[in-house]
């Protein structure tokens, strides 16, 4: 009895000491700051390498800014104001994808207007191709007839013969 | 004569025609489009670094310590403009060197520490744990860095009074050549 009543105790005081550590870290537990913290390094690049993002850079200044940024969770900042933070410290090259506002605003346009230019552009050339498909597929003597109202009927008799038996 | 045939599919060549006059024309302005970004990219990747003899860029920094500081305002004074990281071990070989020179010109002459791609507590740390009493700040958006076209820290610019670059240094500076370059400054 004496046994179930220290660990009953023990494991209260391991309760209370896992509620104290998620009040000091605002109320969120280590498990939800590493998720939250990933998905902000996973969305930032390192300043100093090319195209390698905060959460593979190996670089101790990278190991840094992960600090800074579970500190910052810690103290209540959201994701958005960590990301100011961070383009406002390192400019706009530490995001791993354009900004929606000035020239970096073309690497999101400039996609679309390519697909756009290559949608007019196909377009164009699959009406070139239907245009010259009616030509081949209708009856010659029918085209004779039709785009030759005019010609003296003697004339076009003799040209249908002749295209029949071509055919 | 008169009787002659019409010519046959006049009018689909004429639609083909106009569709690949379109489709050269769009062509050309996504060559163009293209063309002017690639363009103005080459131009702000090829712009030259402030050599010795040239006017050395103004900029605004913020203090770790203080208010912002304003390069031209300092103009009428020779200006040690020093770039660093608390990551940067070279920067640890010069720091004690810096502030040995600034110690000594305080009086005439300015520096100041420009603090590269850092965070914010370490630079300070850094700071504190070499003495460093020289107005510090933090390069926001590396402007200043991309301004001066560093190749990395440290670097060091000595600008003289009427704002012209004097002094290049890539990689640790030392005290003596800091001070004969300032002694040189203020004859």
């Amino acid at each position: 009895m004496r046994k179930v009543s220290l660990t009953a105790v023990l494991l209260l005081l391991l309760a209370l000491a896992g509620a104290a550590v998620a009040t000091a870290q605002g109320g969120l537990s280590n498990d939800e700051i590493d998720r939250r913290m990933r998905a902000i390094t996973d969305r930032l690049n390192c300043p100093l390498c090319q195209n390698t993002t905060l959460t593979e850079c190996p670089l101790q200044v990278c190991d840094e800014m992960r600090d800074l940024i579970r500190q910052k969770l810690i103290a209540g900042e959201n994701e958005d104001q960590i990301r100011a933070y961070f383009v406002e410290r390192y400019g706009d090259r530490v995001l791993n994808e354009p900004p929606k506002q000035g020239f970096a605003l073309l690497g999101w346009v400039m996609p679309l207007v390519g697909i756009m230019v290559g949608v007019v552009l196909l377009g164009l050339v699959l009406r070139a191709m239907l245009h010259r498909e009616p030509k081949q597929s209708a009856p010659r003597a029918a085209t004779v007839a039709a785009t030759s109202p005019e010609l003296p009927s003697e004339y076009v008799d003799r040209l249908e013969r002749d295209l029949r038996q071509m055919e | 004569m008169a009787n002659e045939l019409p010519l046959e599919g006049t009018a689909p060549v004429t639609s083909r025609g106009r569709g690949k006059l379109l489709a050269l024309a769009a062509g050309v302005i996504l060559v163009l489009v293209l063309a002017g970004i690639s363009a103005l990219g080459v131009r702000q990747a090829s712009t030259d670094r402030p050599a010795v003899g040239s006017t050395a860029p103004t900029f605004s920094m913020p203090l770790f310590d203080g208010p912002q500081v304003d390069l031209a305002a300092l103009r009428g004074k020779p200006v040690v403009i020093n770039f660093w990281a608390s990551w940067c071990v070279p920067c640890e070989d010069e720091a004690g060197d810096l502030e040995r020179t600034w110690q000594k010109y305080k009086d005439r002459a300015m520096f100041l520490g420009v603090d590269y791609v850092d965070t914010e507590p370490k630079a300070r740390e850094f700071l504190k744990r070499f003495g460093i009493t020289y107005p510090n700040g933090p390069d926001l958006g590396s402007r200043i860095s991309y301004q001066y076209r560093i190749k990395g820290v440290p670097e060091t610019f000595v600008i003289d009074k009427n704002g012209q670059v004097r002094l290049v240094k890539i990689g640790p500076t030392t005290e003596a050549e800091l001070s004969a370059t300032l002694d040189e400054l203020l004859k």
